[in-house]
């Protein structure tokens, strides 16, 4: 059946009626990729930390748990680097962690809120490769996916308007981490 | 060793054929149009080092670079419902929106992120919404649902619903008998908070176009250019060239997709069906962008350069290729050279020249990808040429890879086969190229 009879029948359903329509509402998380895991990680219990204004007083996060970070008023945050985002910064809140990564590979960071997420090495940031969300979500919303080498890395967050944010970092189950992407 | 004859010998003669005859006209075009003015170095192109942090195509001054990272800034952020505690002026988003910031949809001023497979569209796929009265599309959006179907509200609103995707499956066969599957999408509004459409409503789905070169494409010269674009109401901007200017587009995206209200269109996209959006639009502050941060916006629109296709520079091309995407009889449409009027010289000289692969026209590309109405029905549609130049970024980049208004092609080649109405020829005569050849042509593609 071409496109016109199915677009015809779709039109057909409904002008039926948008009750039977509505059940079947797909405005549930729907992510690109399999992000099970993740959700797991969501549904459970979450460890409150604060995170740091500066990363000398930044705290330390584990892979494969998860966090509801505290944050600051993001003009009270001192950032490794400048956040590879540029936005306004009314009303925005951010912060620090510590993360160690003890093998190098393909790592996710998700979020319960849309912060610009970034991860730096060093005075360097590392590109991330990829991006999923869903914004009508927050178990997680996003989920942003880096090629991370093995070693101390430090977590920024930034750009949103929310005081806390649950996050977890877990290894993604297939490398695909490119180059260049935005999240 | 003599190989067998193959068939596409004769296809390449006459493809050299023609290379030479398009040559010969290009050349005397150039030499009629503007004189020596069209072999100069087209301006415009500039190498993306830092996707983050594009580029502007021409040097900006101190004062003109601190708008532009403002601009972009204000590309980047984003907006809140208004009542937000402390979002200043990111603060007005909604009542209903697609996306609460440009970038959302824009990824960093590139083309959208297209569907990958069926089901919800993504947000850089928006469906606009027309009337039709009698034979033809009105300005007018639908009466329940205005002139986007918005698929996310604020706090306390009911979203309008969502679209959801669905494929067919279109097959066929270049000459040399390899085979090749399209996907043919059909759209599917679902959840409908606010009534049935009309019947009469035109469903455009239509992807996040890439925003490189704007201001350029808004300086193409004159009032010859004009005339040429045919009716007074032919657009330079958008799929379709339903906007005229970067402010038209922005302001109306601004409005529609986000909810925000400028000084130019001060009202959102609320229809009397939504009753709770009218109040709570009537009841928020006008503008909702701030005028300093819309002039900003506008001129990061205006000044940001096409990557080349490395963040190196650019790419060679295939030695024959341009010559080949010339005998197909691509350029027909996609012009390689236009000329352009700056605001401040450049070089010395206002007038000057860019190589958009695009003639700023509307063309029929056949019925497949006509629009449809809420009952069924098809509408003719015509397609601004879309630009080519940056293409080559595009194809290396790693979350862009969809192609066409609605995102249904996943390669320029399966772009190249929707092709069809004004079309037709050069499609048929890429069916008819072989392996090498089609993979000569998307070499030149990806070097643009």
């Amino acid at each position: 059946m071409g496109n016109r009879g199915l677009l015809a029948i779709g039109a057909l359903v409904q002008l039926l009626g948008s009750a039977a329509l509505q059940a079947a509402d797909a405005g549930g998380c729907q992510f690109a990729w399999d992000v099970s895991h993740e959700q797991a990680l969501f549904n459970g219990a979450a460890q409150t930390v604060v995170a740091g204004r500066v990363v000398s007083a930044a705290p330390q996060l584990e892979p494969n748990r998860l966090y509801e970070l505290a944050l600051a008023p993001q003009e009270q945050v001192t950032f490794a680097v400048a956040p590879g985002k540029k936005m306004l910064s009314d009303g925005a809140y951010g912060g620090v962690a510590h993360v160690h990564i003890t093998q190098a590979g393909t790592y996710r960071v998700s979020l319960s809120a849309p912060f610009w997420v970034d991860l730096a090495s060093g005075d360097k940031l590392i590109t991330s490769g990829d991006f999923t969300g869903s914004s009508h979500c927050d178990t997680p919303r996003k989920v942003v996916q880096f090629l991370l080498p093995a070693g101390d890395l430090i977590l920024q967050l930034s750009g949103a308007t929310n005081a806390e944010v649950r996050v977890t970092i877990t290894s993604a189950p297939t490398p695909n981490a490119g180059t260049n992407a935005g999240h | 060793m003599q190989g067998p004859t193959r068939d596409t010998d004769g296809i390449a003669a006459v493809v050299l054929a023609r290379a030479a005859a398009a040559l010969v006209g290009v050349v005397a075009a150039l030499t009629s149009a503007a004189g020596a003015t069209l072999y100069a170095a087209p301006i415009g192109r500039a190498p993306f080092i830092s996707p983050g942090d594009p580029p502007a195509w021409r040097p900006l001054s101190a004062a003109e670079q601190q708008l532009f990272d403002l601009g972009h800034a204000v590309f980047n952020t984003p907006f809140v419902p208004e009542g937000t505690p402390g979002a200043g002026r990111r603060s007005g988003l909604g009542p209903l929106f697609n996306a609460a910031a440009c970038d959302q949809c824009h990824n960093e001023g590139a083309h959208g992120r297209g569907p990958l497979g069926e089901g919800p569209a993504p947000a850089a796929l928006v469906m606009e919404l027309q009337t039709m009265v009698g034979a033809d599309r009105s300005e007018a959006g639908d009466p329940s649902y205005g002139h986007v179907f918005n698929t996310h509200a604020a706090a306390g609103v009911a979203a309008e619903g969502d679209v959801l995707i669905h494929y067919g499956s279109r097959d066929g066969h270049y000459a040399d008998g390899t085979s090749w599957n399209l996907r043919e999408p059909r759209y599917e509004l679902s959840g409908l908070h606010y009534g049935l459409l009309e019947p009469t409503t035109v469903l455009e789905p239509r992807i996040a176009p890439t925003l490189f070169g704007l201001g350029l494409l808004e300086a193409v010269s004159g009032p010859e250019r004009h005339s040429e674009l045919g009716t007074a109401e032919s657009g330079r901007f958008n799929w379709q060239g339903t906007a005229h200017s970067i402010l038209e587009q922005t302001t109306r995206a601004f409005s529609r997709e986000m909810g925000l209200t400028t000084s130019v269109l001060p009202r959102d996209d609320c229809t009397l069906t939504q009753v709770v959006c009218g109040q709570l639009s009537a009841a928020a502050r006008v503008p909702e962008v701030q005028e300093e941060l819309l002039q900003a916006l506008l001129a990061f629109e205006h000044w940001v350069a096409v990557p080349t296709p490395l963040p190196t520079g650019a790419v060679a091309a295939p030695r024959g290729s341009a010559e080949l995407f010339a005998a197909l009889g691509c350029p027909a449409c996609h012009q390689s050279r236009l000329q352009v009027r700056l605001e401040v010289p450049l070089r010395g000289r206002r007038e000057q020249v860019i190589a958009p692969y695009t003639d700023l026209k509307l063309h029929d590309l056949g019925r497949a990808l006509d629009d449809m109405t809420i009952a069924g029905r098809p509408v003719p549609s015509r397609w601004r040429t879309a630009p080519l130049w940056g293409l080559g970024y595009r194809m290396r980049h790693p979350l862009a890879q969809t192609f066409l208004h609605d995102g249904r092609a996943r390669s320029v080649d399966e772009a190249i086969l929707w092709h069809e109405g004004e079309a037709l020829g050069p499609r048929e005569a890429y069916i008819k190229l072989n392996a090498v050849e089609r993979d000569k042509l998307l070499q030149f593609l990806s070097s643009l």
